[in-house]
């Protein structure tokens, strides 16, 4: 299967990557990063290469908006979007989002507000994922014994306090290679259904990637069968 | 090169032009192959000049009847392909998560044809990634 992603940052593309990997493992899959640009990621904004783009929501947003999305989505069984759920808190969405209505999911609101930043409308196979508050929620998950990890509004400053992830300056040290190890005992998590119920974000998200999944599996046999 | 001498010889001339010449060649010669595949042959040209001479390719080997693949990793050479020929195919090359070498088709799907006709072209979308192909460098 491929999937093209666009996240927020190197370490969230970590993250995604392995619960991807874990997750659609008999689907043989290929996953293109295609935000953020590693190019942009090196550099200051101001020393950034015409056309690439920053990481963070706005990154995303700017990617969206450009053009390019449909066939992005095209190219792909996947294309995965992902923004923290805590942006829903910066002041510019803030302002743009509804309240929930009764029984609709807290995260509807910033979901709906998402949708409009695809130039061109949200593909049909495009899964929009929105880890509460944050993907080092995920990790919490399985390297601490911390209950409701997705309710912690800074789990990445909590990664940090339990010595987990570095420090660097007075802020959590966000490194690749350290979340792509942390993220390796998800599988455990995603395999078991009790485990997993208790991270509803992440449960949410591998849900859709199995719907996904069954849905290309369906569309190939039909495109065989003529 | 010697006052009065006018050979120019193999040795004179730029990688690039002899690049050229061979690729000429090959698609026009009565005993060239029927298929070859060559690896990187854009890579010693200025990328306008790769990009019409991906394009110049693909015109011979249709009429020729010859089948040429070539590898790149020159965004502008993708503008010299005219996808939407179906004699003409694009191929990205992944490797999976779990090290297999993947190779997919990059049809010309209504998206990618109204992706051009917005301006975007193959080489713009391939550098931002909306092809896949992307390099993994974290």
């Amino acid at each position: 299967m491929n999937i093209h992603v666009v996240c927020e940052g190197s370490t969230d593309a970590a993250v995604l990557r392995v619960v991807m990997g874990v997750v659609l493992k008999d689907h043989t899959p290929v996953i293109n990063v295609i935000q953020p640009d590693d190019d942009a990621l090196r550099q200051k904004p101001d020393e950034r290469p015409p056309g690439t783009l920053g990481p963070g929501w706005q990154g995303v947003r700017a990617w969206l908006k450009r053009g390019g999305v449909a066939a992005a989505a095209s190219g792909a069984d996947v294309l995965v979007v992902h923004v923290d759920a805590n942006v829903r808190r910066e002041n510019e969405i803030a302002k743009g989002l509804r309240a929930p209505e009764s029984r609709e999911d807290d995260l509807g609101p910033l979901c709906e507000h998402v949708k409009p930043w695809f130039a061109g409308g949200v593909p049909p196979n495009t899964i929009v994922v929105l880890p509460r508050e944050a993907t080092e929620a995920w990790l919490l998950a399985v390297h601490t014994r911390l209950i409701d990890v997705e309710a912690d509004s800074t789990p990445a400053k909590t990664l940090q306090a339990m010595g987990l992830i570095g420090t660097k300056g007075d802020k959590p040290h966000k490194q690749p290679g350290r979340y792509r190890e942390l993220a390796a005992s998800l599988a455990v998590l995603i395999a078991d259904k009790n485990q997993l119920a208790l991270v509803p974000e992440l449960e949410r998200f591998v849900n859709k990637l199995r719907s996904r999944a069954r849905a290309v599996l369906a569309e190939r046999r039909k495109k065989k069968a003529g | 090169m010697p006052e009065g001498d006018k050979h120019v010889s193999a040795y004179d001339a730029s990688e690039g032009a002899l690049y050229v010449l061979f690729a000429l060649v090959l698609t026009s010669h009565v005993h060239a192959p029927k298929f070859a595949a060559i690896e990187h042959l854009d890579h010693a040209l200025h990328p306008r000049l790769a990009r019409a001479l991906f394009r110049l390719l693909a015109e011979r080997v249709k009429h020729s009847g010859q089948q040429l693949l070539l590898s790149t990793h020159l965004p502008t050479s993708l503008d010299g392909l005219a996808l939407a020929d179906d004699d003409v195919r694009l191929f990205v090359v992944d490797r999976a998560v779990e090290g297999q070498t993947v190779v997919r088709r990059v049809e010309y799907s209504d998206a990618l044809a109204k992706a051009e006709a917005s301006g975007l072209t193959l080489s713009q979308l391939w550098v931002q990634g909306a092809l896949g192909g992307v390099p993994d460098l974290w």
